[in-house]
């Protein structure tokens, strides 16, 4: 853009005007180009899953203005409202600064008052109770010992942690909060194709001819990837778009046919279109011929909630993932169950929405984008939900081309890139391997050079179960990093804060800003976030994108991997691995961190590496590029492992780029994956082979509805569903620290439908109670705005710290992904 | 600029036009309201949204970066020198005032940034947002339904709303 000298004056004028008002006008960042005091470089979002590219200004040693990236191919410029306001979210005024210990007369004191200390007491203290949870002989490994970590994590520091959990302390019991996110649409993509994340990309916003959307309101939170879908709504003859909620929500603007449906019925409208499909012989018989088999699921699978609970003593097969081949005929005979009339009357949807949506899957000449977020995989049958989307994609042979595309949308920057794609779960190793695969735990091994049989076989405790274990006193070092786990976590009072609270527990929590869950805990660690470290984050359509350390951190504040590292010093293999173990190891006497990251690996790449002009405070810390060393081991994985199909590029080529789509294969990036032309996995000939199962068959797996784990009742009258705002970003630990943001969305509401308040004697903006068998949280009620509700459900954003919606939560999970059902529980509301 | 703004205005954020202050609702025509007001503060006292404030002169002027008004009529009842009311008449006229919203180019949406504050705090749906191609979404103020409520002046991230 070119700034005429006239307009760079004007808009001077008014940025100063508008920075003594303190407020950010648009267009500034634009102009300010023109001066020459502003550093620009190349960043990545810090919120969401899309990865907008973002220009980050630096002056003075400090970020001061940011705009939408016009090179990044994501956003092509555009940003919304959480993204514009990014440069203030380093500079809430209670950044966090020194470690902090709850201490009384200069000793720990679980009951304490948090006090400074430096790290290196920090570190001590921690080692003490790490160890004093660890036995090196124990054959399970250590099971008392977790973490908590994050999918906005950089891409190093997962790989860090994980590989210091796993083959450091030999314990899984590390688990990202991608398991409250992602965790359900993972465990489809791996039943279903064998792979994780998704065949096609963001250019299908431009190459579909319908969208679809089940359950993700992609208007607020994937605001510039619904600007590109209005776009293509706007511009392309015929092009029409199906919105599916619970209830109206902002996309329902733009919907041509629009659906709220009774909650889980999801399942049934899916089942119905299959159906149809079939019904119709819409079907491509060639292609499931060839790339497809059938299955059906075990049934009657529970709610994941603890053993003794009544719903799970009553299931049959509480948990049970397996599910057998059948035939096409004995699917359609399955579905067939799943009449227009059947799914019309649990769905409460008219039947002729429900015809008309089924029609444009079943049109072969209609390419379908399907569209999912928090609505499919916040589920208790979330895996399953997912699975049957599959379903229809493969029946029609509408999957893995440009315009054709089911698609899971992530919430968070690097959900894929991070917490999915480096093992950071209890049960995943990086690169798509799993620990309880013993060939994929040799290859971790042989890779990390660590003896075999370090890896523990068992997977470790997920999200959930690491809140009831320590509620019950069987883990008891616990160390969370880059997320707010108490305010996000479900059922708060019954499981999470007594959890915290446990004097059995020794509770650490890194964050940038004193969060419910840093106050929740024992020792707080301060900690540097986003443009204050090199970093690196994998979006939605498989794009990794990395940024340089722009700005130092504040303080003493240090990024999450640097203390994962720094603590690796603090053990010996003696202290945590067994002594036939470390005999065939030939790392005896020495740390973990000589064996784990001084390794002749990660420290490979000097200090000379570094970018010229711009800090790297952990590699100067340690004394080699860091980053890189992580990353070109983590590479290794997906070069000399098991799986093929993850591949990408050296390190350098990211910094150069606005990101690549793995699988990169000599230079070039994968736009649509198990598709001849556009996928190097599928050779000549081919045509379509979904390479992640043997025989190159995605599995099309049935399954049929089953019920929520809690409905509302006579006593608990409503549905409460929960869920963000466009405004605030998950928790709100950073938008709600950036002044123009608070004011825009300062407190919760909770969103009802005005008929429903008027039956209950309340009116708008009345102060209520939220009630539910777990707990009540005050309120106000809007009956207005951006949600309409329909009868009988409310909806409740959880961003407000001083409105814990998870009080009143059910920590009901899918039994197969353990993903807690943050979208169906029951509720009452009265006067406060 | 082709307005001065004054050091006053510059530190409240009001880059545009100068303008007469807003009176409370159902003011008496300025040179009357000047007349009849006692400067009494009791229509601040009363108000319970605390959006009148004392501006200059001691006048009572609507500040919305405090909150909207809900028109309770609160300061009309409070008010003992009739400065605030409907004069000879009993009932009220229908509209309180005769200002509404407007939303300056400074605008989040109007630029492209995905922002719909303003509309969403709209009770009376004045403020609609059009899609555009290319990524905004412009917003449209429906004078007849703006009510000059205020509530979208205070939640805008950019200031961009003004009431007059």
């Amino acid at each position: 853009m070119s700034v005429t000298r006239r307009d760079f004056i004007k808009t001077n004028a008014a940025l100063a005007a508008a920075t003594a008002a303190g407020v950010t006008l648009p267009g500034i960042d634009k102009a300010a180009e023109a001066d020459d005091g502003i550093r620009w470089d190349k960043g990545v979002c810090r919120f969401c899953g899309t990865g907008c590219g973002v220009m980050v200004g630096v002056k003075d040693g400090r970020v001061v203005a940011t705009q939408g990236d016009p090179d990044a191919p994501v956003n092509k410029g555009l940003n919304c409202i959480k993204g514009y306001f990014l440069s203030k979210i380093m500079y809430g005024k209670d950044r966090v600064t020194t470690p902090l210990l709850r201490m009384t007369d200069g000793k720990f004191d679980k009951n304490g008052e948090f006090t400074p200390i430096t790290w290196d007491q920090a570190f001590d203290i921690m080692a003490e109770k790490w160890k004093a949870a660890i036995d090196p002989e124990d054959p399970k490994g250590a099971t008392r010992v977790g973490m908590f970590g994050s999918g906005q994590w950089t891409i190093w520091e997962g790989y860090a942690a994980a590989k210091f959990m796993k083959a450091g302390l030999r314990s899984n019991n590390i688990d990202p909060n991608a398991r409250h996110c992602m965790a359900s649409a993972v465990g489809a993509f791996m039943r279903a194709f064998g792979i994780d994340e998704p065949m096609g990309c963001y250019d299908d916003l431009e190459h579909a001819d319908a969208f679809v959307l089940w359950g993700a309101n992609m208007a607020e939170m994937h605001p510039i990837l619904w600007s590109r879908l209005t776009d293509t709504r706007l511009t392309k003859p015929g092009c029409e778009v199906h919105v599916l909620s619970t209830f109206e929500n902002r996309n329902f603007e733009l919907a041509d046919n629009p659906i709220v449906f009774e909650p889980q019925s999801d399942l049934a409208i899916l089942n119905f279109i299959a159906n149809y499909i079939i019904q119709t012989k819409a079907y491509d018989e060639d292609f499931i011929t060839k790339h497809v088999n059938f299955n059906k699921a075990t049934t009657d699978i529970g709610y994941g909630l603890r053993p003794d609970h009544p719903l799970e003593k009553k299931a049959k097969n509480p948990g049970k993932g397996k599910f057998h081949k059948i035939g096409f005929d004995e699917y359609a005979k399955l579905v067939s169950e799943y009449t227009l009339e059947k799914a019309s009357k649990m769905s409460g949807v008219e039947p002729e929405k429900l015809l008309r949506l089924a029609k444009v899957y079943a049109d072969p000449n209609k390419k379908v984008a399907s569209y999912w977020t928090m609505g499919f995989n916040q589920h208790v049958r979330g895996v399953w939900v997912n699975g049957l989307l599959y379903n229809v994609h493969l029946l029609m042979g509408k999957i893995a081309e440009p315009g054709n595309s089911p698609f899971s949308l992530t919430g968070q920057p690097s959900a894929c890139g991070t917490a999915r794609e480096v093992g950071t779960f209890a049960h995943r190793l990086p690169a798509d391997l799993v620990v309880k695969v013993k060939a994929h735990r040799a290859a971790a091994e042989k890779i990390w050079n660590i003896p075999p049989g370090v890896i523990p076989p068992k997977p470790g405790y997920h999200a959930v179960l690491q809140h009831r274990m320590l509620k019950d006193g069987k883990l008891n070092a616990y160390w969370v990093q880059c997320t707010n786990n108490m305010q996000a976590a479900p059922n708060m009072n019954e499981e999470g804060y007594p959890g915290y609270r446990n004097p059995a527990n020794f509770i650490v929590v890194s964050d940038p800003y004193p969060t419910g869950t840093a106050v929740s805990a024992d020792l707080i660690l301060p900690t540097a976030m986003w443009m204050e470290k090199e970093g690196a984050y994998g979006n939605a359509e498989r794009r990794t994108q990395f940024w340089r350390q722009q700005v130092d951190p504040p303080g003493e504040a240090k990024s999450d991997f640097w203390q994962v590292i720094e603590f690796s010093k603090r053990f010996k293999v003696e202290d945590v691995w067994p002594a036939d173990v470390i005999a065939k190891s030939g790392h005896a006497g020495k740390t973990l961190y000589e064996v784990l990251f001084a390794n002749g690996q990660v420290d490979k790449y000097p200090l000379t590496e570094l970018q010229e002009g711009f800090n790297n405070t952990e590699s100067k810390d340690l004394g080699f590029y860091v980053q890189k060393g992580l990353y070109e081991e983590y590479r290794r994985f997906q070069y000399e492992g098991p799986k093929k199909g993850h591949e990408m590029a050296e390190f350098e080529v990211y910094h150069q780029t606005r990101g690549l789509r793995w699988p990169v294969m000599g230079g070039k990036e994968t736009l649509w994956r198990y598709r001849e032309g556009y996928d190097p996995h599928v050779k000549a000939g081919q045509g379509v082979r979904f390479y992640g199962k043997k025989d190159g068959r995605a599995n099309i797996i049935f399954a049929p509805y089953e019920p929520p784990a809690e409905s509302p009742d006579a006593e608990y009258d409503l549905w409460l569903s929960t869920g963000r705002i466009l405004e605030h970003w998950h928790s709100g630990s950073m938008t709600m620290r950036v002044p123009e943001l608070y004011r825009a969305f300062p407190h919760a509401v909770l969103y009802m439908n005005p008929l429903d308040a008027k039956e209950r004697g309340l009116r708008r903006g009345q102060a209520v109670k939220v009630q539910t068998r777990r707990g009540e949280v005050e309120t106000r009620i809007e009956t207005r705005g951006r949600n309409k509700l329909p009868r009988g459900m409310v909806f409740f954003p959880w961003f407000d710290v001083n409105q814990l919606v998870n009080k009143l939560t059910l920590d009901a999970t899918d039994p197969l992904s353990k993903e807690t059902d943050f979208k169906k529980c029951a509720c009452r509301v009265v006067a406060a | 600029m082709s307005h001065p703004v004054s050091r006053a205005s510059l530190l409240r954020g009001r880059f545009g036009d100068v303008h007469e202050p807003l009176r409370p609702p159902w003011a008496r025509p300025e040179s009357t309201f000047i007349d009849t007001c006692t400067r009494g503060g009791d229509c601040l006292r009363a108000c319970p949204e605390r959006i009148i404030v004392a501006g200059r002169g001691g006048f009572p002027e609507i500040d919305f970066r405090r909150g909207e008004c809900t028109f309770c009529r609160a300061c009309i009842e409070a008010c003992p020198s009739g400065a605030l009311g409907f004069g000879a008449s009993t009932e009220p006229p229908a509209a309180p005032w005769m200002v509404t919203a407007s939303i300056a180019l400074n605008c989040l949406s109007t630029n492209g940034v995905t922002c719909r504050v303003c509309g969403d705090c709209c009770e009376a749906g004045a403020i609609r947002f059009k899609l555009l191609v290319g990524g905004s979404a412009v917003p449209h103020v429906d004078d007849a339904a703006c009510t000059g409520c205020g509530a979208c002046v205070a939640p805008c991230p950019v200031g961009a709303v003004t009431i007059d």
